[in-house]
C-alpha cells in the first residue's frame, strides 16, 4: 500500500509538471526529478522486502529448529509401565530359539603314513547350537554335533536345561547331557579352543573328545564381593560326545582311541571348586580343583582328579595374555585282576598372546601317560598362530613337535613334526557358559 | 593331593570371611563406563556404581570373567547398552544367580529401550556382511540426546527397586536431562563449521553422532563391520577421498593408528582420535565432558 501511494504521488507531480504553463526545459527537469524519486522509492521498498524476507526466513528456521528439538531429543520423562519394558529388541520378536551353525575344518599334515586323515583338509565336525529361555529362570541349551569320525551321524553332544535359583533355592542347576565342568578346558566346545587339537593329557585321561555326562548338577556361587568362589556338584552318567557308529571289525582290534580317557562306566559323581580373583582391573587369576569317581565296565574303581590354574591379563584394549595349566591324575584300582592301583598323570601348559583383535600367538607344552591299562606316553611342544577374520570366522595353524610312544591317537614316532590347519566358520548367534 | 585340596578349601573359607558384604547404598552395575557415569548422575549418593568394562575397552570385545560375576551377584540394578553390543554380559547373568538383575527383573535396565534405532538391518542378514548387529547400530550413546534416554531407563529401574526414593531419582534425572539440553547448542555451535562435511570412520561407531551434528559418513576403514582394513580397500578409499575432498578421518582412540595415519598422509585429511567412553581420557571425565572433548577435537584447527 505504501508503495502504491508513493507511486501515485510521483505520477501526480509529473502530470502537474506537464501543464501548458510550463516550459519544455522545466518539463524535462521535473521528469528527471520524478524518475530519481521513483528509483529511490523502489530501492527503499526493495530493502524493506529483503528485510521482511530475511525475518520470515529466520522465523521459519526457528520454527523448524523448535520442531526438530521436539522430535529428536527424547522427552524428559522416565519411562513407566509398558514403555519401560518395551525394548528395541521387541522389533525382532520371534518364538524361534537362537540358532547357530558352526563348522570346524581340520587338516593334519606331515604325520607318518598310516593315519587316515593324513594330508587331508576336511570338515571335522559341524555343530548346530540351539538356545532359548523356556521358563522364568530356565534356559535350554542344545548342541547337535556330527563328526567325521562317526560318519557325520548327528548326535546330541549337549542338551540340557539350566535353572537359575529353582524354587528360590540358593543355587543353580543343570539337567541333561553336557560337557562336564571338570577342569578348565573340558567344558569348552572345540571351536572355542585356543588350539586345534585337544591337549594330550585331556585326550588320554578324560577322553578323546573330553568328559561328557548325562545327569544333573547343582552349582553354588558363594555370595562374596572379595572373590569368585563357585562349587559344582554333579551326578552324571558317563556319556560320549558324538553318535558312535559301531563297526564289527572294531571287535578285538586291540586298544584304540575309544579305550582312552576316564573309562568310567555308569554313575559318576563329580565335584569342582572354582576360585577366581581380579588382580587390579586388568588381570585375573583362577584356580580350580576337580574330582570324579566311578567304576569301569569291569568293576575296577576309578578316581580322577584335576587341578587347573589360569592367569589372564588385558594390558590394553585388544591385547590379551593368558597362561593356563591343567594337571590330571587318573587312578585305577584293579579289582578284577588284583594288580593294585595304577596312577597315571598328565598335564599341559598353554601361553597365548593377542596383540590385537585379529591375531593370537600361542605355545603349548603337553606331557602325559595314558590311563592304565593302556601303555604309552606323549610329550610335545606346539606353536600356534590364529587369525580371527570376524567374530565367527577363524583360521589357525598349529605346528607340533614331540615324541609319541603309542599308536592310539596318532602314529607313534620319536621326534615327530606335525602340522594342523583349522578353519572355523559360524552363522547365527550363540553363547557359551562362563569359563 | 588330599592335603592340597584341604588347603584350597581352607583358603577359600578365609577369603570368604574377609570379603563378606556390608550392604550400604544400592549397587548398580553397568557394562560400560559411559553408562556408569550416567547412572551416577541419576543415582547420586544413594547408589554406588561400577562398570564391568574399562573405559579403554572396545565394548564389542570384552571377555567375561568370574570376578565380574561377583559384582553382578550382589547388584541391585544392572544397566546395559543392549542391542547385542554387550552380549558378553549374558554369560555373567547366567552365572550370577541374581534374579533381580535378569531380563524382566526389577533391576534390569536395557538402556536402548525406546531408542529411535539407526541402521536397522534389512530383514535378512548373514555373516558375509561382517559382524553386523541384528538390532541396528548400537552406538547410540554417541548422540548426547540419547544420554537422556539411557538416564530415563536407569531411573526407571532405580525407582522399581527403590520406589521410596522416586522423587530423588526423578529430580536428578530431570537435572541431568536439562544439562544435556543446555549443552546441545554449545556442541552444535562448535560443530557448525563442519556441518554437511563428509568424514571417514574406522568402524561404524559414529552414525548417531553424525546424524546429530549433520556430518556425512563417507566411508569406513573396515570394509565390513569387524573386518580389518585390507590394503585394496584402503587404496580405493584413498582414491575416493581424494576425488571427493574428504578432510576428516574420525577414529576411536583405541584403534590401530597405522592405516588412518597412512590415509591422512596420502589425502591431506586430518586423522582425529577421540575417546568414545567416559574415562578413556582424563578430560573425558563425564558424559558432558566426553562430548566437550569430541566436539573440540573435531572442530580443532586443520593440520
Amino acid at each position: 500500500m505504501r508503495l502504491h501511494s508513493c507511486a501515485l504521488a510521483v505520477i501526480a507531480s509529473v502530470v502537474m509538471a506537464g501543464s501548458p504553463a510550463t516550459s519544455v526545459a522545466d518539463d524535462t527537469s521535473a521528469l528527471q526529478d520524478a524518475i530519481v524519486q521513483m528509483k529511490k522509492i523502489i530501492a527503499d521498498q526493495q530493502k524493506i522486502i529483503t528485510d521482511l524476507a530475511s525475518r520470515v526466513a529466520a522465523l521459519e528456521a526457528a520454527k523448524g529448529r523448535a520442531a526438530t528439538k521436539d522430535e529428536d531429543i527424547p522427552p524428559l520423562e522416565i519411562p513407566t509401565g509398558a514403555s519401560a519394558e518395551r525394548s528395541t529388541q521387541a522389533a525382532a520378536a520371534t518364538l524361534m530359539p537362537d540358532l547357530a551353525v558352526i563348522g570346524n575344518h581340520t587338516g593334519t599334515f606331515l604325520v607318518p603314513r598310516g593315519y587316515d586323515a593324513r594330508n587331508r583338509f576336511q570338515l571335522g565336525e559341524v555343530e548346530i547350537a540351539l538356545q532359548q529361555p523356556i521358563y522364568t529362570g530356565m534356559t535350554f541349551y542344545a548342541t547337535l554335533a556330527a563328526g567325521a569320525d562317526a560318519g557325520f551321524a548327528m548326535g546330541a553332544e549337549e542338551a540340557y536345561a539350566a535353572l537359575s535359583r529353582p524354587f528360590k533355592l540358593p543355587f543353580d542347576a543343570d539337567i541333561g547331557k553336557r560337557r562336564i565342568q571338570f577342569g578348565k578346558a573340558n567344558a569348552l566346545h572345540p571351536h572355542a579352543w585356543h588350539y586345534v587339537d585337544q591337549p594330550a593329557a585331556m585326550a588320554a585321561l578324560l577322553g578323546p573328545e573330553g568328559l561328557f555326562g548325562n545327569g544333573a548338577s547343582v552349582n553354588y556361587t558363594v555370595p562374596t564381593r572379595g572373590m569368585f568362589a563357585n562349587v559344582e556338584l554333579g551326578m552324571w552318567g558317563s556319556s560320549s560326545a558324538h553318535a558312535h557308529v559301531h563297526h564289527e571289525e572294531e571287535e578285538d582290534a586291540g586298544p584304540d582311541e575309544h579305550d582312552l580317557g576316564a573309562q568310567i562306566s555308569g554313575d559318576m559323581p563329580v565335584g569342582r571348586l572354582w576360585l577366581s580373583k581380579a588382580l587390579g582391573g586388568s588381570s585375573e587369576m583362577e584356580l580350580g580343583a576337580s574330582h570324579a569317581f566311578g567304576r569301569a565296565a569291569n568293576g575296577d574303581n576309578i578316581r580322577l582328579t584335576g587341578l587347573d590354574l589360569t592367569y589372564r591379563a588385558f594390558p590394553s584394549t585388544f591385547s590379551r595374555l593368558q597362561l593356563q595349566g591343567e594337571a590330571f591324575w587318573h587312578r585305577r584300582t584293579d579289582v578284577v585282576g588284583g594288580s593294585g592301583s595304577h596312577t597315571r598323570s598328565g598335564h599341559y601348559a598353554l601361553l597365548t598372546y593377542s596383540p590385537d583383535q585379529y591375531y593370537e600367538y600361542g605355545v603349548r607344552y603337553d606331557n602325559t601317560k595314558y590311563a592304565w591299562p593302556l601303555d604309552g606316553r606323549e610329550q610335545s611342544l606346539s606353536l600356534i598362530l590364529s587369525n580371527r577374520l570376524t567374530e565367527a570366522t577363524l583360521v589357525r595353524l598349529q605346528c607340533k613337535f614331540g615324541d609319541r610312544t603309542s599308536d592310539i591317537l596318532l602314529p607313534a614316532r620319536k621326534g615327530y613334526s606335525e602340522v594342523f590347519l583349522q578353519f572355523i566358520w559360524g552363522a547365527g548367534s550363540h553363547k557359551h557358559p562362563l569359563q | 593331593m588330599r592335603t592340597l585340596l584341604t588347603a584350597i578349601v581352607a583358603t577359600t573359607a578365609l577369603l570368604l570371611g574377609l570379603g563378606s558384604r556390608v550392604p550400604a547404598e544400592l549397587r548398580l552395575i553397568t557394562t560400560d563406563t559411559t553408562l556408569a557415569d550416567i547412572a551416577k548422575r541419576v543415582g547420586g549418593g544413594k547408589v554406588s556404581v561400577e562398570s564391568l568394562s574399562r573405559a579403554t575397552d572396545d565394548p564389542h570385545h570384552v571377555e567375561p570373567r568370574p570376578s565380574m560375576v561377583v559384582k553382578l551377584a550382589s547388584a541391585d540394578v544392572f544397566a546395559r547398552i543392549g542391542m547385542d553390543l554387550d552380549m558378553w554380559a549374558d554369560a555373567l547373568l547366567d552365572r550370577c544367580g541374581n534374579r533381580k538383575v535378569q531380563r524382566g527383573g526389577a533391576g534390569y535396565a536395557d538402556c536402548s529401550t525406546n531408542l529411535k534405532v539407526l541402521e536397522a538391518p534389512p530383514a535378512r542378514i548373514d555373516p558375509s556382511m561382517g559382524d553386523i548387529h541384528i538390532y541396528g547400530n548400537p552406538h547410540y550413546l554417541l548422540d548426547p540426546a540419547n544420554g537422556i534416554l539411557a538416564a530415563g531407563n536407569i531411573a526407571a529401574a532405580l525407582i522399581r527397586v527403590d520406589p521410596g526414593n522416586q522423587p530423588y531419582y526423578h529430580k536428578r534425572f530431570m537435572d541431568f536431562g536439562q544439562q544435556i539440553k543446555d549443552a546441545l547448542p554449545r556442541w552444535k555451535q562448535a560443530m557448525a563449521p563442519l556441518k554437511g562435511q563428509s568424514i571417514v570412520v574406522f568402524h561404524r561407531t559414529w552414525v548417531y553422532f553424525a546424524s546429530r551434528f549433520g556430518l556425512k559418513e563417507f566411508g569406513a576403514l573396515e570394509p565390513k563391520p569387524g573386518v580389518p582394513p585390507s590394503p585394496g580397500h584402503v587404496q580405493s578409499l584413498i582414491r575416493a577421498m581424494n576425488a571427493e575432498n574428504v578432510r576428516i578421518i574420525l577414529c576411536e582412540t583405541f584403534r590401530d593408528k597405522r592405516y588412518p595415519t597412512m590415509i591422512a598422509q596420502q589425502t591431506g585429511a586430518r586423522a582425529v582420535y577421540v575417546p568414545v567412553a567416559v574415562g578413556a581420557e582424563a578430560s573425558a571425565d563425564g558424559y558432558i565432558g566426553l562430548f566437550d572433548v569430541i566436539t573440540a577435537r573435531l572442530a580443532g584447527p586443520a593440520r
